[in-house]
């Protein structure tokens, strides 16, 4: 393709829209499916790569100070991770209602934007807790 | 002579009358294929999130079942994971890989504009979801 395709003038989207509630949960939903696919795919080529790289002392000792780690930065992340999926399977829930043909008023919507936001905290927190 | 020329001419009609047959049942399926195709794609989405919620479901009921136990290591845990079920594991993995490869595909057709990179991208999520289920059948071989 020519360059002339490559830095076209486009209309601002991302400065000038206010998305709100609605915006934000959709496109979360997004950003959710993106980390969490990323995450599975980060924990298999780490696997991979520590088992094949066993035979190196530098590798195994990055290993072994890893799996001895309980440090906040981890659980952190291991907390984002369960409330972003418990997000996104409310909110994929959300998706199939709208598709059978319900819930397209905005009372609906609203409720369920709450009861998605609250639930996949709490729900989160228990299960990090839990594990 | 002519007996057996007779009976090459009756193969050569039988013959024809076939072809004309899978042709009609050919053309006649490629259109039904050619109509649905369109909404296979949306029914496909639909299909593999409505499965993958309730393996996903049942995944999660059976951790928290056999995490109150004693197991400390990861590998005890995955033991006892698939003592309650044999097939869960690859089951959840093969439709939640092919719900995230179709996933990744919408996200590069709306935001991937050059067409060489987005096929290769398409191709490139589709070796990585099957990496990663190979990867989950060989270590179940374990058990």
């Amino acid at each position: 393709m020519k360059d002339i395709y490559r830095n076209r003038p486009i209309s601002p989207h991302v400065t000038a829209y206010n998305l709100g509630w609605t915006g934000s949960i959709s496109i979360l939903h997004r950003i959710t499916g993106i980390v969490l696919s990323l995450y599975l795919l980060f924990i298999v080529v780490a696997f991979k790569f520590f088992s094949f790289h066993m035979s190196n002392y530098q590798i195994y000792e990055i290993g072994y100070h890893l799996n001895n780690m309980n440090g906040i930065l981890l659980s952190i992340v291991g907390l984002l991770l369960t409330i972003s999926f418990f997000f996104h399977l409310m909110t994929g829930i959300r998706h199939l209602l709208w598709d059978t043909g319900t819930g397209f008023d905005l009372k609906f919507i609203t409720k369920s934007s709450y009861v998605i936001v609250m639930a996949s905290i709490s729900v989160g927190l228990i299960t990090w807790l839990i594990l | 002579m002519v007996q057996k020329i007779k009976n090459w001419i009756k193969i050569d009609i039988l013959l024809d009358y076939l072809n004309k047959v899978c042709l009609y049942c050919f053309f006649k399926i490629q259109r039904y294929i050619r109509q649905k195709e369109s909404s296979l794609e949306w029914w496909s989405q639909r299909f593999m999130s409505g499965a993958a919620l309730p393996l996903i479901l049942v995944f999660l009921v059976v951790t928290f079942m056999n995490v109150s136990q004693d197991n400390i290591t990861i590998l005890s845990f995955l033991e006892s994971m698939y003592q309650s079920f044999d097939y869960l594991i690859i089951i959840t993995t093969i439709i939640v890989g092919w719900h995230i490869q179709a996933g990744m595909c919408e996200i590069l057709k709306d935001y991937v504009h050059r067409e060489k990179l987005k096929m290769v991208s398409f191709f490139m999520v589709r070796v990585l979801t099957i990496e990663s289920m190979k990867f989950v059948y060989f270590g179940s071989l374990l058990f």
